[in-house]
């Protein structure tokens, strides 16, 4: 777990496997294998291993693990059908609650690229049973900043901007370090057409994760090294956004990013 | 080329560049005088200048000057010649040469005027052609707050006017620096009705009478305006009409009388739409701060009273109305009830009646909200109402939120308590969540009175201004926003 705390994913997972070959049957050392894979982004091994630690031991740890990556994979039902059967085993984990309020939220949170990802998009009630399951996490531990971070997508989902706004707001005072918070909110913040409040939160999400180009690549769209045609398109000129984020883009220009 | 002929076009070079240059040596110390002035005035505010009649001043002081060196020349003629049509020439040229002059120095009169746009407002200074700066004695200072509107009109003939409720300014185009105070008052204006009112009570007096702090009715008087209307319809189709007969010598026919006829009922037409533009039907004549009511008349006779505890917002909106192309800004009243059409008044109908709208809305504002025309009663009566709210609002559907903010808007127009208004933004956002835009716009707007701060409100206004397809105000409130989100915002490690 120490290897995964400073990143080193690789090396935890060639542990583990050497542990797991010596001893198979052992359910917790799945379970680890499973987090390990979860830890560096990989969903399909993240699955295949919290389903062998199932197969040995019914375990909240792995079922979570689990639902998570059935999450990733935008498998919102088998996911649902996991995070139940946590819940019914340790009914007062906050986090699990907050994981049922992602998944439902899903739709809304992972991007749609395709027609049918926006057709999941349809709020049959799971907006409610979302609103339902943040409350429940949020009577558990009060303090969780995963609680309004739900509570933003869920004003997401009925396209309340400001509401959502201000649930991550709340979220990044609890968790002033949270780049995909950061990120999210600078995505709300240029959606309200704020563009230098989005730089803030967009170089803030850069600066926190560095690896993640999600927030360079909105950077970017955001702003516009002239022009009146891209002025005109609500972009702003690189002087006007804040100066950690004109950091970031005059060193992405230097390199040539983004083939501007 | 005989030395006589050199030195001639020499004199003549000399003659023509000497003027110019001592002109331009007497300009250049003025403008330098200028450049000291604003670099001064600059340390108050944004500076912005116009300086036409300067420009027009220098142009036609030169070309009297120009003219004058030319003059020289029959002058020398006649010295050295003792020719007399030289002389002529020379002496008619210098009265020609101080009508320039005079004429330059009659344009450059107005000197330079020079806005300086501070944190408070703007204030208009005027100084000489010398540049000198003569203090402030002359200025002309309008606050923010007691802008009314401002017209952004930018055409050959136009003007910029700035309307307040006491002064009207008027800034011909070619400012420099114009864009900067127009985007400097867009910035106060939509903020410049809510300064004035902050936990119930007037940061600023109210300007003007002093009886204008205790006044209980706004009132206009419509006949003398229709009257006037009237006169002076009929005394032009006279003037227009009566001399044609006296110029041709022909006695009336009846196609004149039908041109005469055409004629009045074109200027019927005319006065029939002045008086409906300036006299508005639904908007109130007479409006009156009774005791434990409000009431108003409308100019059809249509008299109305609503009691105290069923107004809900007194609010003064902001509205962009385009003339041509051009963005002007009104601040019309607007007090919502707990049901039926609003009370709304216009900033026309509001100087009709020897106000603004932001005084009525102040006037208003404080007689509605004065806690002890309530009983003891009313109190509860609004904490149950509030209660049940929280009660439907728990049903968590949309019925329930239909319920809530209509029992929310009862519980604020019983008890206006300084604690339940500012929980105005709340039921504003329930108003948008139902789709009730418009509603939810008055009730951000009276949440703004108390907490200009509060950025959830100016985000909440842009998203219900942007659903009524108010690209312009939504703009202006989410900038606004922006404005105090980046100043008291988390803070992230950015420095700004």
């Amino acid at each position: 777990m120490n290897l995964l705390a400073v990143g080193r994913v690789d090396e935890a997972v060639t542990l583990i496997g050497e542990a797991i070959a010596a001893d198979p049957a052992n359910a917790d050392l799945h379970v680890a294998m499973a987090r390990a894979h979860h830890a560096g982004g990989d969903a399909d091994e993240t699955l295949a291993a919290a389903t062998r630690a199932l197969a040995l031991d019914v375990d909240v740890a792995a079922l979570h693990l689990a639902a998570v990556a059935h999450r990733t994979r935008r498998e919102w039902a088998e996911s649902l059908e996991l995070l139940s059967r946590a819940i019914d085993l340790t009914p007062d984990a906050a986090n699990l609650h907050v994981g049922t309020a992602l998944t439902l939220l899903g739709p809304w949170i992972a991007p749609a690229d395709t027609p049918a990802h926006e057709a999941e998009r349809v709020d049959d009630g799971r907006v409610a049973e979302a609103i339902h399951a943040a409350d429940r996490a949020a009577t558990l531990e009060p303090e969780l900043a995963l609680v309004p971070y739900v509570r933003g997508f869920v004003a997401l989902a009925r396209d309340d901007l400001p509401a959502a706004a201000s649930h991550l707001e709340t979220a990044l005072r609890l968790d002033p370090e949270w780049s995909t918070a950061h990120l999210v909110l600078g995505k709300i913040r240029a959606r309200q057409g704020m563009g230098r409040l989005a730089s803030r939160h967009l170089a803030a999400a850069g600066r926190l994760e560095p690896s993640d180009t999600g927030a360079l690549h909105l950077l970017r769209r955001l702003t516009t090294p002239g022009g009146r045609r891209a002025r005109r398109k609500g972009r702003l000129d690189l002087d006007r956004v804040v100066p950690d984020a004109r950091r970031i883009l005059q060193a992405d220009l230097r390199i040539g990013g983004g083939g501007r | 080329m005989e030395l006589a002929d050199l030195l001639g076009v020499v004199l003549f070079g000399s003659v023509l560049i000497l003027p110019i240059w001592a002109t331009g040596r007497l300009f250049r110390s003025v403008l330098r005088r200028r450049r000291r002035l604003l670099d001064s005035l600059a340390e108050r505010g944004d500076v912005h200048t116009f300086d036409m009649p300067l420009t027009i001043g220098i142009i036609l002081f030169g070309a009297g000057a120009v003219f004058a060196g030319i003059a020289l020349v029959p002058g020398l003629i006649w010295l050295t010649d003792g020719d007399t049509d030289a002389r002529r020439v020379f002496l008619v040229s210098w009265p020609v040469f101080g009508v320039f002059a005079l004429a330059g120095r009659l344009a450059a009169r107005p000197g330079l005027r020079i806005w300086i746009s501070e944190p408070a407002g703007v204030t208009v200074r005027r100084v000489g052609v010398s540049h000198r700066d003569r203090g402030s004695r002359h200025d002309r200072h309008v606050a923010h707050e007691t802008i009314v509107s401002f017209h952004e009109r930018r055409s050959p003939t136009g003007a910029v006017e700035i309307r307040s409720t006491e002064t009207r300014l008027v800034a011909p185009m070619q400012l420099s620096g114009f864009d900067e105070l127009l985007s400097a008052l867009r910035r106060a204006a939509p903020r410049a009705p809510y300064t004035s009112w902050r936990d119930g009570r007037r940061d600023h007096p109210t300007p003007g009478h002093p009886d204008e702090e205790n006044r209980t009715s706004f009132s206009i008087s419509a006949t003398g305006t229709r009257v006037t209307i009237g006169v002076l319809a009929a005394l032009l189709v006279t003037l227009l009409v009566w001399p044609w007969f006296l110029v041709t010598g022909e006695s009336p026919t009846r196609d004149s009388f039908i041109f005469v006829g055409i004629g009045l009922l074109l200027w019927a037409m005319i006065a029939g739409l002045v008086a409906a533009e300036s006299f508005p039907r639904h908007q109130p004549s007479v409006l009156e701060l009774r005791p434990q009511t409000l009431a108003w008349r409308t100019l059809r006779g249509g008299r109305h009273e609503r009691d105290l505890r069923e107004v809900v917002t007194v609010t003064i909106e902001t509205d962009i109305i385009y003339v041509r192309g051009f963005p002007g800004y009104r601040h019309p009243l607007r007090i919502t009830f707990v049901d039926g059409p609003p009370l709304e008044l216009n900033d026309a109908r509001a100087r009709q009646m020897r106000a603004s709208t932001r005084r009525i809305a102040d006037t208003v504002r404080r007689h509605v909200h004065d806690l002890t025309r309530r009983h003891a009663a009313d109190r509860a009566r609004a904490d149950a109402l509030a209660v049940e709210a929280a009660r439907a609002r728990a049903d968590a559907t949309i019925g329930g939120d239909a319920r809530a903010v209509d029992l929310l808007r009862r519980a604020v127009a019983v008890h206006p308590h300084p604690v339940r208004l500012t929980r105005l933004r709340h039921i504003g956002d329930l108003h948008r969540r139902l789709g009730e835009h418009d509603r939810a716009v008055s009730l951000y707007r009276a949440h703004l009175d108390y907490r200009p701060d509060d950025a959830r409100a100016w985000e909440g206004l842009a998203a219900s201004f942007t659903a009524l397809n108010r690209a312009d105000l939504a703009g202006e409130a989410t900038e606004t926003a922006e404005r105090i989100l980046l100043r008291t915002g988390p803070g992230d490690g950015v420095n700004e």
